[in-house]
């Protein structure tokens, strides 16, 4: 009876273990299994599934939303469950980026870049300072962003080889510079649009485009800076435990500060390139783009709650998303059909991850 | 406490300073604007108004007279393209309606006769009188859709020919909201203008829409969109681009090129409005019908994200290779540039692309030769020719059920003669 009951234990054990096991694995690696049993269905797709083009058009369409995932995973990582203001960073940063093509390239992405540090700032010490939700300041952000864009435009879009005396009448900064640089109908526009728009066709060795690589730069830069910082560990305590990080001498409203500022500041750096991709500057451009994100993140093994995850589980997040769409094109599936398929992946992910971290104790999944 | 009132006050304060910032730089008095014809881009902002002062009419003079004086010279107003804006286009014959148009097969084009010639045939209610006593001086109210740069030169379009004929325009734009839109309707009826124009957002909710309107006693013209068949009883006239028509010149120019064979694949607009149909449905029904080695290969609906019509149409690269021949597109701005870059990226130039346009966007891809051809579709002249018809109708001349916009296919041969864009 004793040697039974001790069996059973002992078997009870080796289950938890084995549960244990399987519950770490999934919960770490859980979006790479399943882009492994998405390779292997591919094989079958296309006899140039595996071939380096195929996976070089996955990364490429994937690399803007990369770059605004990898963003707002700090975001969720500290706790405050998204960044609903991206759309409109990336379209405000995209026509300060036109606005600014005519002094050169660097003029023009550190203008984008400034331009959402500063929108991030200002929601980061609303939302660390003030406590406020941080869905609803940044969708109220996101607002006052799109206005802002509307009004400045006249509800037009701004091109950026267009510059007639007209042009110089709208805009945020247009008429100012209209005003302080006497010479600047000078400009020979067609080259430095040309430069502009040539950024999304940039390709190093012939191939690989200049998005993928900023993609993965920003990737390998918010891995160090999530993993390997005292700020990533900030990050953590305060997206574990709000109350528990401030009083514990961590300075909690600076971390989610620095939180949104890198969300905004990588948004920014997207609405670069679709600006340079649509080679228009408008309020409608990143669109959609928030939600993406959020998928890709949550796909990526990263917990709404905050303080789980990291910038791997994002990029196979982002990387899924993408495989996803190539393979179900290759099948030749609909795209209500895609849609109805993602949806179902995404629920799998996210269940498989939830149940693997409540087997782990973490009742927060 | 006292530190987070500071705190509010002193963000208050730089958002005020900010907006202020972007009203001296825009220098901007608020503009109307909106979407493209079926909706491309959503909004969400107060519905903004313009108002063109209209010229007095010819003080002691025969109003109809001058009214009828300027018609004379139509062609000479023009649009920032240079184009004529007060002309109408050629219409086409409309053929028997099938008893039940949705059991017929996908490939036959007069599965979508509803869509297609939507109000040609209606049997319309009495139409309200004509003042018969000229256009000069009438107050019309235009509702349009949403904000999108295509609606902005909508509006510019009708406010030039508004003004050429000395009509008093209103633009409404209720932001791709159907609830403001009908709050904007009751807005216009109160205001009893002698004409509305309405470009409705949701051709099912339309019928009520313009019942609403006519029952005030107000004459109502539907512009842009085409609305229910129902709704059409209660319209004087439909203006609007024969997306359809124009659809199958540009699916006949590409076939014609490619020698008749060719595999086809299709980038769709938003499945369920019209657009979806006349851009798609429509070009493969055209080919089933005169094209058969014009084969359909596959159709998507990425939307209007580049990075997303670059990865379908690179996958289709993979799928199909040599196969693929045609691309039709939806839209010659996102979608074309995404479409170009997967082209450009693959080293296919042979396969030619033809979208609806005629954006900047599109006409600079039609000069480099990322697209093949487009369609031209002036946005100036979608808002102008309703104008037009409402001064017809004050006139007092009879209108025909529908007027189209001018149609043409803008190639690299002659993409010069529609510059510059209008949006």
């Amino acid at each position: 009876m004793l040697n039974t009951d001790v069996s059973a234990g002992g078997n009870r054990l080796f289950d938890s273990v084995k549960n244990s096991n399987f519950s770490t694995i999934a919960n770490r690696f859980g979006v790479f299994l399943m882009i492994g049993a998405l390779l292997i269905v591919g094989a079958f797709a296309s006899p140039q599934f595996f071939s380096t083009s195929n996976f070089l058009n996955i990364l490429s369409a994937v690399s803007i939303l990369g770059m605004v995932a990898a963003g707002v995973a700090f975001v969720i990582y500290c706790g405050k469950y998204g960044d609903m203001s991206v759309p409109m960073v990336m379209a405000i940063s995209g026509v300060i980026s036109v606005e600014f093509m005519r002094y050169g390239l660097v003029p023009a992405i550190c203008g984008a870049v400034v331009t959402g540090a500063i929108i991030g700032c200002i929601n980061g010490v609303v939302i660390g300072k003030l406590k406020v939700n941080a869905i609803i300041w940044t969708l109220a952000m996101n607002f006052i962003l799109e206005g802002l864009v509307r009004w400045s435009y006249q509800g037009n879009q701004i091109y950026p080889d267009m510059a007639t005396e007209d042009t110089y009448q709208t805009g945020f900064l247009l008429p100012i510079m209209y005003k302080l640089d006497k010479n600047i109908m000078n400009i020979d526009l067609t080259s430095r649009a040309a430069d502009f728009n040539g950024l999304a066709q940039t390709y190093f060795f012939g191939r690989i485009p200049l998005m993928l690589v900023v993609m993965i730069c920003v990737m390998i830069v918010c891995f160090f800076i999530m993993s390997k910082t005292s700020f990533g560990n900030q990050l953590k305590v305060v997206g574990s435990n709000y109350d528990v990080g401030n009083t514990s001498g961590i300075r909690a409203t600076s971390v989610v500060m620095g939180a949104f500022m890198i969300s905004s500041i990588c948004a920014s750096l997207a609405g670069v390139f679709i600006t340079s991709i649509n080679k228009v500057g408008a309020f409608y451009v990143g669109q959609g783009y928030d939600f993406q994100a959020v998928t890709a993140i949550i796909l990526g093994g990263m917990s709404l709650a905050g303080g789980r995850g990291n910038i791997i589980g994002v990029f196979g997040g982002v990387f899924l998303m993408g495989l996803i769409s190539n393979i179900l094109t290759l099948f030749g599936v609909g795209t209500f059909t895609q849609k109805m398929i993602s949806g179902g992946i995404f629920i799998v992910v996210v269940a498989v991850n939830a149940r693997s971290l409540r087997k782990l104790g973490r009742d927060d999944a | 406490m006292k530190k987070k009132l500071w705190l509010i006050i002193a963000l208050c304060v730089v958002m005020a300073a900010t907006m202020s910032l972007a009203a001296c730089g825009g220098g901007a008095t608020e503009e109307p604007a909106a979407e493209e014809p079926a909706a491309e881009e959503p909004a969400a902002e107060e519905p903004a108004a313009e108002e063109t002062t209209a010229e007095e009419p010819a003080a002691g003079g025969d109003n109809l007279q001058a009214s009828k004086d300027l018609m004379l010279d139509l062609e000479s107003v023009k649009g920032s393209d240079g184009q004529s804006l007060l002309i109408y286009g050629e219409s086409r014959a409309v053929p028997a309606r099938p008893d039940d148009p949705d059991s017929l097969s996908d490939e036959d084009p007069l599965k979508y006769w509803d869509i297609e010639y939507a109000g040609r045939e209606t049997q319309k209610e009495p139409a309200i009188e004509s003042p018969g006593d000229g256009c000069i001086g009438k107050k019309v109210i235009a509702i349009g859709q949403s904000e999108h740069p295509y609606w902005t030169a909508v509006f510019n379009g009708a406010t030039t020919a508004s003004t050429a004929l000395q009509m008093e325009l209103t633009t409404w734009n209720p932001n791709g909201d159907l609830n403001q839109q009908n709050q904007l309707i009751d807005k216009a009826i109160a205001e009893k203008p002698d004409l509305i124009m309405l470009s409705p957002l949701d051709a099912k909710a339309s019928a009520q829409q313009f019942k609403k309107i006519y029952d005030a006693g107000i004459p109502a013209i539907a512009y842009n969109m085409v609305p229910s068949d129902e709704a059409m009883k209660y319209v004087l006239v439909l203006t609007a681009p024969d997306d359809f028509g124009q659809f199958k010149m540009l699916g006949d120019y590409v076939a014609n090129d490619v020698g008749g064979t060719a595999g086809v694949c299709y980038m769709t607009h938003l499945p369920g409005g019209s657009p979806y149909f006349a851009r798609y449905s429509n070009v493969r029904a055209f080919y089933a019908e005169n094209y058969p080695d014009m084969k359909y290969l596959d159709h998507q609906s990425p939307g209007f994200e580049a990075p997303k019509a670059k990865q379908v149409v690179a996958d289709w690269i993979t799928k199909y290779g040599d196969d693929l021949n045609v691309i039709v597109l939806a839209d010659d701005s996102a979608q074309a540039e995404g479409c170009a870059q997967a082209i450009a990226e693959a080293g296919r130039d042979d396969i030619k692309v033809i979208a609806a346009g005629n954006s900047k966007v599109g006409m600079d891809l039609v000069n480099s030769g990322g697209l093949f051809a487009i369609t031209y579709q002036s946005a100036e002249a979608d808002g102008a020719i309703a104008i037009r018809a409402a001064a017809e109708y004050f006139n007092g001349e009879s209108l025909d059920p529908c007027y189209y916009l001018p149609q043409a296919v803008i190639t690299k041969t002659n993409v010069a003669d529609y510059e510059p864009a209008q949006w």
